[in-house]
């Protein structure tokens, strides 16, 4: 269906993130291991990365945001090559350049939703109060901002740390399975969120398992499995007329009388 | 079975002339469901055939007549939308087929075959996507409802290639893992 | 590093419980701690702190009051290289009667409890100012139930003399509240009416102290050089410090131990309480530590929040 060569592509472009051959190995074989990965990453770009738990895409989530160092391989965000960081440096790094979103908020639960979305841009030196009650407003909870997280809904919560993941205005935002903890309802709220911060020129990683929501914003699909890339998809999002899409079949089917009666009979 | 269903639904709301019945039909499917106006035709004669459906009053200009639901009809329509959906499972899509017969003949290089139909469900996902969000956008509520169900029900045929493609397959033919 | 302080702050506004849990807990350490290194300074050497304070005696001769005299026995400390020296202290064993019971004790003449040698520390009362009255240590007064300003009777002489006790006092000599190492003091001019016509019992207490602490041997050796120059008979008994001090320290490093193990034990069930804490803090935390590493928090700045917020409640 489609098939361009993502190399070919790779090769055209610099690449806001690449990883080049990484391998990550844990002790006493812990699931979640990489083998062996290799990609590159557009600026701008909307990237989901799936598959099955343990497969290793939260894996090279960290390894992009530099919380965890890989066995082996290189790992270069916007320029820079992880591995040339100390532990401060790596700090210094996720401050600067990633946002990260969890599935499970991690929000500071002594901190109110305020103070959690400023402490990015407080470790900068800045204070960004304005800019921290801008961002709550613009995500649609502007009424939160002084309350603890205990006291928020899950979809409060993930649309607070969205913000905190924001508020340095990051060169790269990651999402590991940001809508995972969420009903349908809010998930389907945040990745909208998400989905208008791409149309805004936000780069995203979202590593995901719910391939309906992961194909709503991202036009392209890794799929990971034992740690390696089995699928590198691009997808198309041309204008189609509801027909080419879905069809809802005229065929006749047999009389009601003449249908099968269930197992019993 | 269910374009005569759906025009009697159609009709139980309000007498309409065949053509009514064609755009009504056709808009609630949301495009979804073309139909030409002869197969509509024969539907309504079948109808009145059987006693379901009645043309009200004379045939007017340029042949149009104008079908109301008759008691019987109504009967039939009331049956049907209170019977469950019970028949066996439809499975329409060709990859069905292609992958028992892969299992025979390809003996075990099927993970290629997983890994285009995949791609094939993702762009249809991103699709379906597409479409909901211009349904919704569009108000048209009954398209956006339809898309879901297909939305759901690529889900499922994506995860089944992912559990297939773990399950290594196809190997089985060659030799036990 | 205001995220820092905000961090820390807001965590301690939580954990207001731990947080006044160390509170109390640094300063029960901080207490058990200067209670045991007082201890620990204190009861090293008691015996040698007391004696140090009270310059006590390395070395006191009892003469016999019958052979020697006064003006002799000025003359013994330049003998020995004493390098400071208390009395001659007229003495006599004085029997006295107090309620019911009876106590024979040596009994000095001394007119003031001051001087180079063998300090007397009053700790109530005053020193005599008359014949009539006495003093006695505040170990033997305690377990006696005798108090300043009480009467004795003196029974050792026909005269039955009855004396007010005017003070209580601390000698280095009084190791324990048994009679054999306690004393009492009269003045001096009072001793001849105390001491029994009997003979061999008048006697002068000379205290000698050194320079630097003599060994055993050099002790035995001043006596001997005393005895050799002194007519025969002046000299009817002697006591070295190196003596009391073994008989003091042996009851006494009994004490001193338990208290030793009780206050390391204290000390080391607070640092216990506090270590569990802290620990619990740090471990409570453990995801909180992986939150604040990905927003950006540096490993420096995660110690510090955590630093500051155990140190907060202990200097606060």
């Amino acid at each position: 269906m489609n098939s361009i060569s993502p190399n070919l592509v790779a090769l055209a472009r610099s690449g806001l993130v690449r990883l080049t051959d990484v391998t990550k190995v844990y002790q006493g074989g812990i699931t979640g291991a990489l083998d062996g990965v290799s990609i590159t990453v557009e600026k701008g770009e909307f990237t989901a990365i799936m598959g099955p738990s343990g497969s290793g895409k939260s894996t090279m989530l960290n390894l992009v945001a530099g919380l965890d160092r890989p066995t082996s391989g290189t790992i270069v965000v916007g320029g820079t090559d992880l591995s040339k960081l100390g532990e401060a440096g790596l700090a210094r790094f996720r401050r600067d350049h990633i946002g990260f979103v969890f599935q499970f908020f991690y929000l500071l639960p002594n901190l109110t939703a305020l103070e959690n979305v400023l402490i990015p841009a407080q470790l900068k030196g800045n204070m960004a109060t304005g800019r921290g009650r801008e961002l709550l407003e613009q995500l649609g909870i502007p009424d939160v901002a002084d309350k603890y997280p205990a006291r928020l809904s899950g979809g409060q919560q993930q649309r607070v740390a969205i913000a905190r993941a924001l508020i340095n205005n990051p060169t790269l935002l990651l999402a590991d399975e940001p809508t995972g903890a969420l009903d349908t309802h809010s998930g389907e709220q945040v990745m909208e969120l998400l989905g208008g911060l791409h149309r805004g020129g936000q780069t995203i990683l979202l590593v995901t398992h719910d391939a309906k929501l992961a194909t709503r914003n991202a036009a392209r699909v890794i799929s990971v499995m034992d740690g390696k890339i089995v699928d590198d998809a691009r997808l198309e999002s041309p204008e189609r007329a509801p027909s080419e899409v879905i069809r809802v079949r005229s065929e006749e089917t047999p009389p009601a009388g003449a249908r099968r009666a269930p197992e019993t009979k | 079975m269910s374009l005569k269903y759906g025009v009697l639904g159609l009709l139980k709301v309000e007498p309409l002339h065949g053509y009514e019945v064609k755009n009504r039909f056709e808009a609630m499917l949301g495009g979804t469901w073309e139909v030409n106006i002869g197969q509509i035709y024969t539907t309504l004669q079948r109808l009145e055939r059987d006693g379901l459906v009645r043309p009200v009053g004379e045939r007017g200009d340029r042949g149009k007549l104008l079908y109301e639901l008759s008691s019987e009809g109504k009967k039939a329509l009331d049956d049907w939308l209170a019977q469950p959906d019970s028949g066996p499972q439809q499975l329409h899509e060709d990859i069905y087929v292609k992958l028992l017969l892969a299992t025979r003949i390809a003996n075990g290089d099927l993970q290629q075959m997983l890994a285009r139909q995949k791609r094939a469900f993702l762009q249809r996902l991103r699709d379906l996507n597409r479409l909901e969000e211009k349904a919704r956008r569009d108000g048209r509520i009954d398209l956006a409802r339809l898309v879901r169900g297909a939305l759901l029900h690529t889900e499922a045929d994506l995860k089944w290639m992912d559990e297939l493609a773990s399950e290594h397959f196809g190997t089985e033919g060659a030799a036990a893992e | 590093m205001k995220a820092v302080v905000v961090k820390a702050l807001a965590d301690l506004r939580r954990r207001r419980l731990q947080a006044s849990v160390i509170f109390v807990t640094v300063l029960l350490a901080v207490g058990t701690g200067t209670m045991a290194l007082t201890l620990m300074t204190q009861t090293r050497d008691p015996y040698q702190t007391a004696f140090e304070a009270q310059k006590g005696a390395h070395l006191q001769v009892y003469y016999d009051g019958g052979v020697t005299d006064r003006q002799l026995l000025a003359s013994t400390p330049s003998l020995i290289g004493a390098s400071a020296f208390g009395g001659p202290y007229p003495s006599t064993t004085v029997e006295f009667q107090h309620g019911s019971r009876k106590f024979s004790l040596d009994t000095f003449g001394r007119d003031n409890p001051g001087g180079d040698v063998e300090v007397l520390k009053i700790t109530s009362g005053h020193w005599p100012v008359s014949d009539g009255e006495i003093v006695l240590t505040r170990s033997f007064a305690e377990l006696n139930h005798i108090s300043v300003g009480d009467s004795v009777k003196v029974v050792s002489v026909t005269q039955k003399p009855v004396l007010t006790v005017a003070a209580e006092v601390v000698d280095i000599d009084e190791g324990s509240a048994d009679l054999s190492s306690q004393h009492t003091w009269v003045l001096s001019s009072a001793i001849p009416a105390l001491t029994p016509t009997t003979p061999n019992s008048s006697f002068y207490l000379m205290d000698y102290r050194f320079a630097t602490d003599p060994t055993n041997s050099q002790l035995a050796g001043y006596v001997d050089r005393l005895k050799a120059s002194l007519p025969p008979g002046s000299i009817s008994g002697s006591v070295n410090y190196i003596l009391i001090r073994s008989v003091f320290n042996i009851t006494n490093q009994i004490l001193t131990s338990v208290l030793l193990a009780f206050s390391v034990f204290a000390l080391a069930a607070t640092a216990a309480i506090v270590a569990n804490l802290v620990t619990g803090i740090v471990i409570s935390s453990y995801r909180e530590i992986g939150i604040m590493k990905a927003v950006g928090f540096a490993p420096r700045e995660v110690v510090a929040v955590f630093v500051l917020q155990i140190l907060a409640p202990a200097l606060s």
